[in-house]
């Protein structure tokens, strides 16, 4: 539709307006109608072929128990208003919907679709969109749909005129907002922008409403992923009760048919104990039947189950997204200091039993903050993930690590001392790290790991450099560095550098609190310092027998030294002796 | 009587050359830090020609300019502080040689057995021949064998033969020493078991009623020559009792000694820091005959 600036209207008459017009809705017993998914940005902009605006399109549904007759039904942005008429299949482009119809029928999917989009599926026979078979066709009465849908249009269907409305029977937009063809624009700011060729769908409609999210599969015209075998199902989580149950009320619509005997069930995903049945507390007019459930926290998901004999359908409950436990998530290794062909990264390590969805989680501190991940991205329990700034330069980098997810805004490391926190979707700080690179004597390459994930992650004890880098994969650091006193084991006795690849190589296993600083060498007989090891740290040396000048030191007794200073200065030497031979 | 006088005269003769002639080592130091013995407590730095000093077997025969005809000396080393591993097993060092000196002719001979964790050894055995013919020098030239290894594996041993040299420039106060160590000459197969030619020039004064005081420099001949100090000085605080103090670079070491002598018997005790190995302690007994 055109995007004009709104009339100035006052927000109390608008108030007052959707006062009116919002109840009206579900006073209509058996008249349910729904926007379910809107193609504002298709493939190709606007103006592109194929695609562009003649591929935009709106799909409603008729949930509820009536036929809708089309006669007087008008789409409108709130500026302008397009009636919806019969479309016919012209060049038999579609044949297996249903077109030149004047109706949808209880629980169908109805498409109306730009009057220009079958012609230009005939120029272009590949810009054809994948619909749905048995969907029922429209379009519009003006040359485009709308004028061509931005981003921010919101979209009212109703029962009337181009100028005036008798009936509303659905609104996608936002809420607040004089739903009138010419009181001023309407508009849908959430989900926000949508990439092109993804559609904004309905994700909730059942509790209220209507809520907007971007379709999980880009587009899907003809078909309503919240519809399953023809049953709406939603569930509202509520109040957490002793971090030990959540309740929950669910909501059942057998679309088209209205409220009929139907059995509810609840049960564990994991199909641990039995499902149990669900009472049913209410029907509305519009024939959705509520039910009420207390949910334990004891698994990660719940399924409920609706059936009526007929069909059935179910539903996951998600439980890992409003219940996390507290510090479920933890930041187990960093990698701030991006290199060419490798990209920044977090780490994060999964703490708690039970899966834990990333979406919305973000990451940063006050200036500034990353979002994980804007979609579904489930950490199982134990289970470490990869968050970094480029998903495929990462994945080149380490082609082994799965559970990588290219954070939906990354927020940049800084590469000398930062503090991150990382938030989850209710805005509740997970952790809190703190880095500095003074802590280490010589961090040039490797990442930092943490050392343990249930200490504060903001001490200098409890990171390490690793090099290389362990994405993906448990910290070495944690059985090396979770010491509270250094030790040294060196092996084998002899060793015997000569190549024949039998204990070619001295062995020199380091056990070092983090925080801790360690100078290693190895003396000779005569009480020459031999090799010395350079920083940083590492949980085994490798010794080959050769000087610091690479000449074969000689055989005979070895010493190896290493002498280690906590934080606070405090030095210690441990001494191990062993006997080289060739 | 006179011939009685001569028969023991040349049993003794005998003696000292059989000890002298055992198959056996001197001056070991196949990379030691510093040698056995008196020489220990002082790194080498101090020399007196007539005393325990000079008779240690595993000193140059150059370094002996003595009356007396032939000694014995045994020694022992447990190098550096007991460790975080193998607490049990030691790094020590055990030799036993003895001398003959005759009016043109000194013949030191020893051998020494070395043994770290149980599991290394090293025998070394050297023979030193020199002259002190001339009243203003002496030469020597000494050959040693070494045959080094790990335990109870035949086939786990190199074997080595060495020259070395040593002059010996006696003036009024003082005396210079020059020794050319380990030039080697059947090399081993294995890298590492050659030591690398050294050269050592000393300087020390003459004992006297006070003491003695050394210089020495040491020279190890190789890609990068490495140059080691030593200097030490000894009181004798009683004509019986001697203390002695040293002190090197290139490993630094500080080494502390005391000598007991009486009559022609004398035994020493010594004690050597590495700063971050630890102490070694030294031992040994000298006895010489007229």
């Amino acid at each position: 539709m055109r995007v004009t600036q709104a009339a100035a209207s006052s927000i109390v008459l608008r108030c007052l307006l959707l006062a009116v017009v919002v109840p009206a809705v579900p006073a209509l017993c058996g008249e349910y109608i729904a926007i379910t998914e809107i193609l504002k940005n298709p493939l190709g902009g606007e103006s592109a072929m194929p695609g562009g605006a003649s591929h935009e399109y709106v799909e409603i549904a008729n949930l509820g128990s009536d036929t809708l007759r089309i006669d007087s039904l008008f789409l409108s942005d709130g500026v302008d208003a397009d009636s919806i008429v019969p479309w016919v299949d012209r060049y038999g482009i579609l044949p297996a919907c249903v077109s030149s119809a004047r109706f949808l029928p209880p629980g169908r999917i109805g498409l109306v679709i730009d009057r220009q989009y079958d012609s230009v599926v005939v120029q272009n026979p590949t810009s054809r969109q994948t619909i749905r078979d048995g969907t029922f066709v429209f379009t519009v009465g003006d040359n485009d749909l709308g004028d061509g849908l931005a981003e921010d249009d919101g979209i009212l269907l109703y029962k009337g005129t181009a100028t005036t409305v008798a009936r509303v029977l659905a609104l996608a937009g936002d809420t607040g907002q004089n739903a009138q063809p010419q009181a001023g624009k309407i508009r849908q700011t959430s989900p926000g922008p949508m990439a092109d060729g993804v559609s904004v769908a309905l994700t909730s409609t059942l509790f209220g409403w209507p809520v907007y999210g971007a379709c999980p599969s880009g587009t899907s015209p003809g078909a309503w992923e919240m519809l399953d075998s023809g049953w709406v199902l939603e569930y509202r989580l509520g109040r957490i009760s002793g971090d030990t149950v959540v309740q929950c009320s669910l909501a059942v619509l057998r679309a088209g048919a209205g409220a009929g005997p139907a059995t509810v069930r609840l049960g564990r995903s994991d199909g641990r104990g039995q499902p149990r049945a669900l009472s049913l507390l209410s029907i509305d007019n519009r024939g959705i039947a509520f039910y009420g459930a207390t949910i334990p926290l004891d698994s990660a998901s719940y399924t409920f189950a609706v059936t009526d004999g007929a069909a059935s359908a179910s539903r996951r409950v998600d439980l890992s997204t409003i219940w996390v436990p507290g510090g479920a998530i933890r930041v187990s290794e960093i990698f701030p200091r991006a290199a060419p062909g490798t990209p920044e990264w977090l780490e994060l390590a999964n703490t708690a039993a039970l899966p834990v969805n990333l979406v919305g989680w973000r990451f940063g501190n006050s200036e500034d903050s990353g979002v994980v991940s804007s979609g579904d991205f489930v950490v199982e329990p134990g289970a470490y993930c990869v968050v970094t700034s480029d998903y495929a330069a990462f994945h080149e980098k380490y082609r082994t690590v799965r559970a990588v997810v290219q954070a939906s805004h990354w927020r940049t490391l800084d590469n000398y001392h930062d503090t991150l926190c990382l938030w989850d979707n209710r805005g509740g700080c997970q952790e809190c790290i703190y880095y500095d690179s003074r802590w280490f004597s010589a961090w040039t390459a490797g990442s930092l790991a943490r050392v343990s994930l249930g200490r504060a992650a903001s001490r200098a004890d409890n990171w390490a450099i690793a090099d290389p880098p362990s994405p993906g994969l448990p910290n070495t650091a944690a059985s090396w560095r979770a010491v509270s006193a250094a030790s040294v084991d060196i092996g084998p006795t002899p060793f015997t550098p000569n190549g024949d690849g039998n204990s070619d190589y001295l062995s020199i296993r380091v056990a070092l609190p983090a925080g801790s600083s360690l100078t290693l060498s190895v003396y000779g007989m005569d009480g020459r310092k031999l090799k010395t090891f350079a920083s940083p740290e590492l949980r085994q040396y490798l010794w080959d027998g050769r000087g610091d000048d690479g000449s074969p030191a000689p055989v005979g007794p070895i010493f190896v030294v290493a002498e280690t200073t906590d934080p606070s200065g405090v030095k210690r030497t441990i001494r191990k002796k062993g006997i080289l031979w060739r | 009587m006179h011939g009685s006088a001569q028969a023991r005269r040349l049993v003794c003769d005998l003696l000292g050359l059989a000890l002298a002639l055992l198959p056996a080592a001197l001056f070991a130091q196949v990379h030691r830090p510093f040698p056995p013995g008196y020489s220990m407590g002082n790194l080498g730095t101090i020399v007196w020609e007539d005393g325990i000093s000079g008779r240690q077997p595993w000193t140059p025969a150059a370094f002996l300019r003595d009356t007396l005809r032939f000694g014995i000396s045994i020694a022992g080393v447990d190098y550096y502080d007991d460790m975080d591993n193998f607490e049990e097993r030691s790094i020590s060092d055990a030799m036993a040689g003895g001398w003959f000196e005759s009016r043109y002719v000194t013949v030191k001979a020893g051998y020494e057995q070395f043994s770290a964790l149980q599991m290394y050894d090293e025998q070394i055995g050297m023979l030193s021949v020199g002259t002190n013919a001339l009243r203003f020098l002496s030469v020597s030239v000494e050959a040693r064998g070494v045959r080094v290894g790990l335990r109870g594996g035949e086939d786990e041993h190199e074997t080595l033969g060495e020259l070395g040299a040593a002059l010996w420039l006696p003036r009024r106060y003082v005396a210079l020493s020059l020794v050319v160590e380990h030039l080697t000459i059947e090399n081993a197969s294995v890298p590492g078991v050659s030591s690398d030619p050294v050269i050592r020039i000393g300087l020390h004064t003459r004992r006297h009623r006070i003491g003695a005081l050394g210089v020495v420099c040491e020279v190890t001949a190789r890609d990068n020559p490495r140059v080691r100090f030593m200097v030490g000085q000894e009181v004798w605080v009683h004509r019986m009792f001697g203390l002695s103090a040293s002190v090197s670079t290139e490993p630094f070491m500080i080494g502390v000694g005391a000598t007991l002598v009486w009559r022609t018997y004398g035994t020493n005790v010594s004690l050597v820091h590495h700063p971050v190995l630890g102490w070694s302690r030294g031992f040994e007994v000298d006895y010489a005959h007229r």
